[in-house]
């Protein structure tokens, strides 16, 4: 080592040094602060200061390698003068962007993979408080769905459709809206440390997110990648340039979209309909009715208990005094956002540090969502070889979820009843007819409290050792504790309580997740060749992760002033136990890129993983990966096209693994707590809780993908493309078993699943002037999921509720019946032979045998997965003014609506209020809905398309002119006023489609924010 | 560049790569659960056996596919409304009522096979044999109680008989008589190992003598009938019933609150008010009721407790009871009573209700008019005609102090499933009291559907009357009697406990007495021969990829 160390020290003796000057400027001639400066080929180099200016000492004959993020490089070779004015061009493309690859990173130009990125700028343009949000609708292939519009509430991140054939929680159809059982969620890479969550990362505190898609990308995180990786890269500080910077928003938050219920008059016809229509599929039985049968139908007595004049319900329909529950309880909320920051650095020590603090309010009752985040970045150059440093990320949050039943109370109350009594005090239950129903006002002030504190420490320690030009070591040790309490109390005054004692509810559990990653990677850089160059990269990984915990939950608790923090309150203990799991995963890996000429580009990645949650056996494996790119424009005989900028081609392989599908322990069969008495005398009972699977081993993806990115008329006009096909082998899914085994299910590596897919991303500069520009930037992605294989002899199996597993389909495919309209008055006939009547909805006989029998005439009737995604960004530019409008959509995507089970009229029960939709009646033979009173006998028919195109914002900023700011010693003042999600465009009738798979219990309303912000840059 | 230093990165990253590298660091490390295969000894394998009684809970909460569409249950909704099940209205293979008890039975079947597996693969020492074969013996009598309800619902079965170890999908259905000759040979390997003197809860000699006898009364009736099917079934049920006297107990003693424990008590499916909430959580209180707390005056927290869960009695089971029966005033209540103070409006002012007063009376016999002005001016009065099925209306010129509310379906409700000590919840769970399964006096009905069906009216007449004369007193009140007289007594005897679908359908009486005796399946029921076998579950047949064949008509 010490003969390196002399060679390499040994070419610098003979130089001959001297000090430079410069300044380095944008095409409006402003000086540029904090672009890099460095020698080529060292790591030696400084940064400009507020003016852009720099000096450093070079050798004569070195070249300076000036850049800066969104500019294009320039070098300037040292031939004795000694000051440079630099003017950095634009650099719509960013071929030199540095890209993190994983324990690495390569210019874009470099890449082989298919990645895609998003800088600071692009990720805090819209203001968005949640990372999720900020890149929803904005990466091709990557699709962002709200799961719940509640304030704090996660966001469901997939990366090329659905990858896993079961979730574990199938109660919606399979689809997971418990995000942290979501199995298919991409892993996050928070500087390098692994996260499975990034709500808790500030926005505006992200340098730089790189996504992976391809398996050849993400072959080096080998088990770890199966769902892509997202490659987060936080801020640090730029030697020499101290800056502190402030970022504040407030903003109003309002309901949009809101749902169109019945009013009064509405409300009391659809009682009416409702109840003649419960008699009319009887009187079917005995007679053929005419339409106008259905208005003579006796409904006195009934209507007498539907609405009570205890209540004063039967007055208040006499004098049309109604009440608009779901306006009644409308709040508007506040949402504001505070941080700052501090970087800087010299001698060879650079810092960034920040504090960040956001708080969102809900629309209706409590809710709430309060996140503090604190980032420290520090790094010190001890020697020129030794670089020391930690990058620690801490957030502190706090969800109020509120009353999980107000929004579904507030929906279902009649609009015939009154929240208050004639002195406007509140009256317990409003509604005599549902005496389960306690006053929402109570929900709304807080009765039922659902609260989620949650604090993360991420860090990283890191030794960077670089000896020598050709070889670097750097270990990384990076913790991970989370710490997360849900507490929620249902006092007296709830609906789940309805003001009886033993029926109040206190719950408190904590989690204590705790994990460790340590890596170490060698790094080696040759040039075995004239025009080669290779890079290699060596890693061995090792990652731990122990959760432990304990839930407790009782009821009848003896005081509502406990809230949820005295469970020993409650006498009726449902709930306690504690509980601990571990995982480890042990990793070696290799990278190997290979450059002939900058023009052919190989990368070859192979990675060896071993996790403990595989069967004994089965637990080592390796995952190798191959992929080449041709810069097709370097050639030489590319040199006449002047139009075409860039044209590159990429083709890749790789195989990725997966076992997040298994928890810990899986491959074992466990006894299960089941006693019982004998008299009066406790007896332990064990029984066999599932089949062990001892040959549990990692589930397998292949994917090949191809890519092409072109750049035409100086870059103006970019289009990248992606087409992809993912085969996922030994696909570990819970294989449903017949009731005869005693078991409902088996864990094991049954299925086979194909992914396929293309994603186009265009950008185009359609205007630019000194003081005008326009760009646009669309992307689109449409991924196709198809089951090739589901286990040995068993090719389909019901899933969830809703939801089918069945070969040739769709993982997220929606089973049931097929509806064909309404059976109208004329056919009558034909519906008795199916026994329905007119005014029911007419169901497929699929296999046409004259019956609807269940495993015969259901059908697929579309699928969770949207068919194709996009959105498309506009950002104008008119001197110091700028203007985005972000635009985002899912299209096919076709789901169960709670929200219409719940609340759509064709419904036995007319107690409750319901969205007014077109709905049938024998004098309303238009309706497309079936007659309330009947529910649908055949099952559930509450399955609609879920498609709808979003503005997700309308963002106007200004920069205030650097000539005013000059004079303050301000380099940055910007303004903004930001809309987010203005405008909604579906057909369905529910709150958001966005949500529409989601439960009404615990809903929340689609909601706009208008923010205006203030960000100053000293 | 030096290859020799080169060789030293190289193996520099080597060492370290070789400090992190171990294959047990990805070894599992499992606290929280216990495996078979190290936790079971000989000294604590009976918790198996545990388990298995442990799933007779869910069982004998399947109410719906045992009372509702039979002659003295019916569904509590509009007589013009449709309940599928109760009116044979397109009953079909999703209904979950009916492959809940499919699984419910099969889980303990699964259950049992462990017990008979494992129990042979446990290594036990000489003196703990016994333990061993009294571990199996009840075992094989669960699983043979689990086949029985299974064959009488839906037919043949599969009969499977050993633990699930690997999986499995290609299950045949066995036929109905190869059923019967599995359960017949479990219960007689059981028969002679079980014992009477045991604890309270488990499957005693005697009650596994009572379900065989049951078992062969069944089969008497099938086309593959055994020759003295009759005789084993009576001689079986006589054994049972051994020396024990019905009459050392009243009908009220038997089903006091607490004397779950009592002798007449062959086995019941315990639940206390100890242990663990499931210990706590039995619901067949909330059955054959409505909503009471809609009256003013009885609140959520009575021993009426909250009621509408599953079906209601027909007017028929009301005409059973005759007036010197005192088993009527055990099985309804047929004076509601206020629990807690409440004011009320109406037609008459204000008024108030003090716990103890009467809020509803459904008189056993017609009121003479007087008498019934009377009570209609203080509470409401039902008729014994009047039990309807749609909302009552006012009777003209009478003031209902208590209530100007509407009530639904007014009819006596149960009482014999009364809970007084229970934990209010969602649908009213959280009962604390037994559930009777087998009782001796059903062994009596039993042996005298044995004798009367084998010709021997005398024996048979003995076996009914001593349960007539312990409910009324008369000790030859039956002289001849007929299947419909023996039905009748188990409807009065048994109402809410036996599991009426079954009984019917063995006796080929259910579609003679639903059409007689069900309002709402005479108004529009639809019951087809195929009826009398459950569709097997959707979930199975689709499961099984058609190796496992529906029963006709589904």
């Amino acid at each position: 080592m010490m003969l390196a160390l002399l060679l390499g020290l040994s070419f610098n003796t003979w130089a001959q040094t001297m000090e430079v000057s410069g300044v380095v400027l944008d095409d409006q001639k402003m000086g540029i602060p904090g672009a890099s400066v460095i020698i080529k080929g060292t790591t030696t180099g400084t940064a400009t200061d507020i003016d852009g200016k720099f000096f450093i000492n070079v050798d004569k004959g070195q070249v300076l390698v000036i850049s800066f993020v969104g500019f294009k490089s320039q070098e300037l070779t040292m031939d004795g003068k000694t000051h440079f004015d630099v003017v950095l061009e634009n650099s719509a493309i960013g071929l030199d962007e540095v890209v993190a690859i994983g324990y690495g990173a390569v210019k874009k130009s470099d890449l082989t993979g298919s990645v895609a990125s998003l800088d600071s700028d692009k990720l805090t343009e819209m203001r968005k408080t949640d990372v999720g949000q900020a890149i929803q609708g904005q990466i091709a292939g990557v699709d962002v769905r709200r799961v719940s519009s509640k304030p704090g509430a996660p966001l469901s991140i997939k990366i090329r459709g659905n990858t896993v054939i079961t979730n574990t929680n199938v109660d919606n159809d399979g689809v997971t809206n418990d995000l942290s059982r979501d199995l298919s969620k991409p892993l996050y890479v928070v500087d390098g440390i692994f996260l499975d969550d990034i709500s808790i990362i500030d926005p505006s505190n992200i340098k730089k997110m790189d996504i992976l898609k391809d398996a050849s990308a993400t072959a080096i995180y080998g088990s770890r990648g199966a769902n892509g990786v997202v490659i987060v890269t936080t801020k640090s500080g730029i030697e020499g340039k101290t800056v502190f910077t402030y970022d504040g928003s407030f903003g109003i938050t309002s309901a949009v979209n809101r749902p169109d219920m019945m009013d009064g008059d509405e409300y009391v016809q659809f009682v009416k309909d409702g109840v003649r229509g419960k008699k009319w599929r009887t009187l079917w039985e005995t007679e053929n009715p005419l339409a106008e049968d259905f208005d003579n139908i006796d409904i006195t007595e009934e209507l007498e208990s539907q609405f009570r004049s205890s209540n004063g319900e039967t007055d208040n329909i006499a004098n049309k005094r109604y009440t608009d529950w779901t306006k009644e309880f409308l709040n508007t909320a506040i949402q504001t956002s505070h941080s700052v920051g501090m970087s800087g650095g010299q001698n060879g020590m650079v810092y960034n540090a920040s504090i960040g603090y956001l708080k969102d309010e809900g629309v209706i009752g409590i809710e709430k969502y309060e996140r503090y985040t604190a980032a420290v970045s520090l790094s010190k150059k001890v020697t020129d070889q030794i670089t020391v440093g930690i990058r620690t990320n801490l957030a502190y949050s706090e969800r109020e979820e509120g009353s999980r039943e107000l929004w579904r109370s507030l929906h279902r109350m009649a609009p015939t009843v009154s929240p208050y009594d004639e002195n406007g005090d509140p009256v317990l239950f409003p509604d005599d007819q549902e005496s389960r129903f306690l006053n929402p006002y109570y929900d709304a002030n807080g009765s039922w409290e659902v609260n989620t504190r949650r604090t993360d420490v991420i860090a990283n320690f890191y030794v960077d050792y670089k000896p020598v030009e050709w070889f670097s070591f750097k270990s990384t040790f990076a913790p991970n504790l989370r710490t997360i309490r849900l507490g929620e109390y249902r006092s007296l005054k709830t609906k789940a309580a309805r003001n009886q004692q033993s029926r109040t509810r206190s719950i408190y559990n904590t989690m204590f997740d705790n994990s460790y990653s340590w890596d170490n990677i060698a790094n080696f850089d040759f040039k075995p060749f004239e025009d080669h160059k290779l890079k290699a990269t060596l890693i061995s990984s090792l990652y731990y992760n122990q959760i432990e915990g304990s839930n407790i939950q009782v009821r009848n608790l003896d005081s509502d002033s406990y809230s949820f923090y005295n469970t020993a309150g409650g006498d009726d203990v449902r709930e306690r136990d504690s509980y601990y799991t571990k995982q480890t995963l042990a990793s070696f890996a290799a990278r190997v890129n290979y450059n002939i000429k900058e023009k052919y580009l190989f990368t070859f990645t192979g990675r060896y993983d071993g996790s403990s949650k595989l069967a004994e056996g089965e637990k080592w494996t390796f995952f190798p990966s191959a992929a080449f790119a041709w810069r097709v424009s370097e050639e030489d005989f590319m040199q006449d096209f002047s139009w075409l900028d860039n044209l590159k081609v990429r083709l890749s392989y790789g195989e990725a693994g997966n076992d997040a599908p298994v928890k810990p322990y899986a491959s074992m069969a466990f006894l299960s707590n089941s006693g019982y008495l004998f008299g009066n005398s406790t007896a332990t009972g064990k029984t066999v809780e599932n089949l062990s699977n001892e040959k549990l081993t990692w589930e397998r993806s292949k994917e090949y993908n191809f890519g092409l990115n072109i750049g035409i008329l100086n870059n103006r006009v970019r289009l990248d493309a992606e087409l992809y096909q993912k085969d996922t082998d030994g696909g570990i899914l819970n294989r449903e078993l017949m009731y005869i085994t005693g078991y409902s299910s088996a864990v094991g590596n049954y299925g086979e699943l194909r992914n396929k897919g293309i994603e186009l991303v265009l950008n185009t500069v359609n205007v630019r002037t000194d003081d005008f520009s326009w760009e646009t930037s669309i992307n689109f992605a449409k991924n196709k999921n198809e089951i090739l294989k589901l286990a040995d002899g068993v090719d389909q199996f019901l899933y969830g509720k809703y939801g089918i597993l069945r070969v040739g389909e769709s993982v997220d495919a929606i089973y049931g019946y097929e509806k064909d309209g309404i059976w109208q008055m004329s056919e009558a006939a034909e519906a008795k032979t199916y026994g329905a009547v007119p005014g029911m909805y007419k169901i497929v006989d699929q296999d046409g045998d004259g019956a609807i029998t269940g495993d015969k005439d259901k059908v697929v009737l579309g699928s969770n997965s949207p068919d194709w995604i996009g959105g498309i960004t506009n950002n104008f530019r008119y001197k110091d003014f700028d203007m985005n409008v972000m635009v985002y959509t899912r299209q096919g995507a076709y789901g169960h609506s709670e929200f219409y089970e719940h609340h759509s009229p064709e419904d036995t029960n007319t107690s409750f209020n319901r969205v007014d939709r077109n709905y049938w009646t024998p004098t309303n033979q238009n309706g497309d809905v079936q007659l309330p009173g009947i529910r649908p006998s055949y099952g559930n028919t509450f399955f609609t398309e879920m498609s709808f195109v979003k503005v997700g914002n309308i963002g106007l900023g200004y920069n205030v002119p650097k000539s005013i700011l000059n004079k303050w010693n301000i380099s940055k003042v910007r303004l903004s006023l930001d809309v987010q999600n203005p405008f909604t465009f579906s057909d369905y009738k529910g709150p958001d489609p966005e949500t529409g798979l989601q439960n009404s219990y615990n809903m929340g309303y689609s909601l706009k924010t208008v923010l205006f912000g203030l960000k100053v840059t000293l | 560049m030096n290859i020799l230093g080169k060789i030293k990165y190289i193996s520099l990253f080597a060492v370290m790569v070789g400090f992190s590298a171990c294959d047990g660091y990805v070894e599992e490390e499992n606290f929280t659960n216990l495996t078979g295969e190290t936790y079971l000894t000989e000294d604590n394998a009976d918790q198996l056996v545990v388990g298995v009684y442990q799933s007779l809970r869910d069982i004998y909460k399947d109410y719906d596919i045992a009372f509702y569409g039979t002659d003295i249950f019916t569904s509590t909704k509009k007589i013009d409304e449709i309940h599928s099940l109760n009116e044979y209205f397109d009953i079909n293979a999703s209904d979950e009522s009916i492959s809940k008890h499919w699984k419910h039975n099969y889980e303990m079947i699964a259950n049992a096979n462990v017990v008979i597996d494992r129990f042979e693969e446990i290594s036990w020492s000489d003196s703990k044999l016994s333990e061993k074969a009294y571990g199996i013996a009840q075992a094989k009598g669960l699983r043979a109680l689990a086949y029985y309800n299974l064959v009488q619902q839906f037919g043949g079965v599969v009969l499977e008989l050993k633990e699930s170890k690997t999986i499995k999908d290609d299950y045949e259905r066995s036929t109905e008589e190869e059923c019967f000759v599995q359960i017949i040979k479990d219960f007689e390997e059981a028969i002679p190992v079980l014992v009477n003197d045991t604890d309270f809860g488990r499957l005693s000699k005697k009650a596994a003598q009572h379900i065989l006898a049951d078992v062969y009364m069944t089969r008497s009736y099938k086309s593959f009938a055994g020759s003295d099917d009759e005789k084993m079934a009576y001689e079986l049920a006589e054994a049972s019933i051994g020396t024990y006297d019905i009459r050392s107990q009243s009908f009220e003693q038997v089903f006091s609150y607490d004397n779950q424990e009592n002798n007449e008590i062959l086995f019941s499916v315990q639940y206390g008010d100890g242990g663990e909430y499931e210990d706590r959580d039995n619901n067949k209180h909330v059955l054959f009721r409505y909503k009471l707390q809609d009256f003013a005056g009885i609140s959520r927290q009575t021993s009426y407790a909250v009621g509408g869960k599953g079906s209601r009695p027909s007017q028929y089971l009301y005409t059973l009871f005759a007036d010197n029966d005192t088993r009527d005033a055990v099985t309804f209540h047929r004076a509601l009573l206020a629990d807690e103070e409440s004011a009320y409006e109406s037609d008459n002012g204000s008024e108030v209700i003090n716990p103890g007063d009467t809020v509803v009376y459904f008189p056993m016999n017609m009121l003479p008019d007087v008498e019934l002005a009377n009570g209609l001016n203080k509470y409401w009065v039902f008729q014994p005609d009047e039990y309807f099925f749609d909302e009552k209306v006012d009777v003209d010129g009478v003031l209902y102090q208590y209530s100007n509310r509407n009530i639904k379906y007014p009819f006596p409700i149960f009482k014999k499933f009364d809970d007084e000590n229970f934990i209010e919840s969602e649908d009213g769970g959280g009962g604390h009291r037994d559930t009777y399964v087998y009782r001796v006096s059903e062994t009596h009905l039993l042996a005298a559907e044995a004798y009367l069906k084998a010709g021997n009216q005398s024996k048979a007449l003995e076996h009914i009357n001593i349960v007539r004369e312990r409910a009324t007193g008369d000790a030859n009140h039956y002289t001849s009697i007929t299947l419909d007289d023996i039905l009748n007594e188990r409807a009065v005897e048994l109402a809410g406990e036996e599991n009426r679908w079954n009984i019917l359908k063995r006796t080929g009486k259910l579609e003679e007495r639903i059409n007689l005796y069900n309002a709402h399946v005479m108004h529009h029921g639809k019951f087809d021969s195929h009826n009398l076998l459950r569709p097997i579950p959707e979930h199975e047949i689709f499961l099984s990829n058609g190796a496992l064949k529906q029963n006709p008509g589904y």
